[in-house]
């Protein structure tokens, strides 16, 4: 599985590797360490969904520019 | 007899073609890009982690559900241990699940081969004509002249001049952002410790 982020446990400070797209769906991710799963809540779901939507146009331009300097 | 002294004939190839413009471009093209990406991506940041609230920006939180399985003592029987789960929410700024890295121009590889032919040929019989190929890898370059004699002095003299020149040359460029100075890392890790979630004991 391919993690694109850490969350600090709550528990134990240990970093909890995860995936943000993932924890949308609501997966969760336990602490390697004291085996603590978190999940995102699903009240911040909707915010979390807006903020990837956004992060993601903002990969494509990205992408879309880096095209541009390859050329 | 009419001899007419040719000058060694010397292009500049490389000067006509800019190479240090061509060679840069790309490289300043990256750059571009690259600060761009950086006032965007920070633009991104300060629009979706954080909401100003009378002057100062507060990190947009959200939150999280931690889920524990604890023995429970109530539903232990003397054979099997309970088990209960323990749902738990904090939070968290949003800024920590959305993954911010990799948003940056990493690595420019420019390669270049330009091969440069020159070829002279000067036939001078009461006329004169030159021409120049400049051949670089894709593109070709001819340069056509014309000249017309008018010599009193032999008007059947001829000569002729030829020369053939060919280089070629190879460039190859790694650019590389360099690491954050220390001093940047520094704030960046005070400002990752300033937001990232600390454990409130109860009270009681
Ligand atoms: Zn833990």
């Amino acid at each position: 599985m391919q993690f694109n982020i850490n969350i600090p446990c709550p528990v134990c400070q240990t970093q909890i590797p995860a995936d943000s797209n993932l924890l949308l769906t609501g997966m969760q991710f336990s602490c390697p360490n004291c085996n603590a799963a978190i999940g995102l809540s699903p009240k911040s779901a909707p915010v979390v969904e807006n903020a990837m939507n956004e992060f993601e146009e903002l990969k494509k331009e990205v992408a879309t520019k880096k095209n541009m300097t390859n050329e | 007899m009419y001899q007419k002294k040719l000058r060694p004939f010397k292009p500049k190839a490389t000067k006509s073609h800019a190479i240090e413009k061509i060679i840069s471009a790309p490289l300043v093209a990256a750059s571009h890009a690259n600060s761009m990406m950086q006032k965007e991506q920070t633009a991104f940041m300060m629009e979706t982690g954080f909401k100003e609230v009378n002057g100062k920006y507060i990190p947009e939180m959200i939150e999280m559900v931690l889920t524990q399985h604890v023995m429970d003592q109530k539903s232990s029987t003397e054979n099997a241990p309970g088990m209960k789960t323990i749902e738990t929410s904090f939070n968290l700024p949003i800024l920590t699940i959305i993954p911010m890295n990799s948003l940056a121009v990493d690595q420019v590889n420019v390669q270049f081969e330009m091969e440069v032919n020159q070829q002279i040929s000067r036939n001078e019989n009461k006329s004169n004509t030159i021409s120049h190929t400049l051949a670089p890898n894709t593109t070709s370059t001819q340069l056509k002249g014309r000249i017309s004699y008018d010599s009193k002095e032999d008007a059947n003299a001829t000569s002729q001049y030829r020369r053939q020149n060919s280089s070629s040359l190879k460039v190859e460029i790694n650019a590389a952002p360099l690491p954050l100075p220390v001093g940047v890392n520094t704030i960046l890790d005070l400002y990752q410790k300033s937001i990232q979630p600390i454990q409130l004991k109860d009270q009681q």
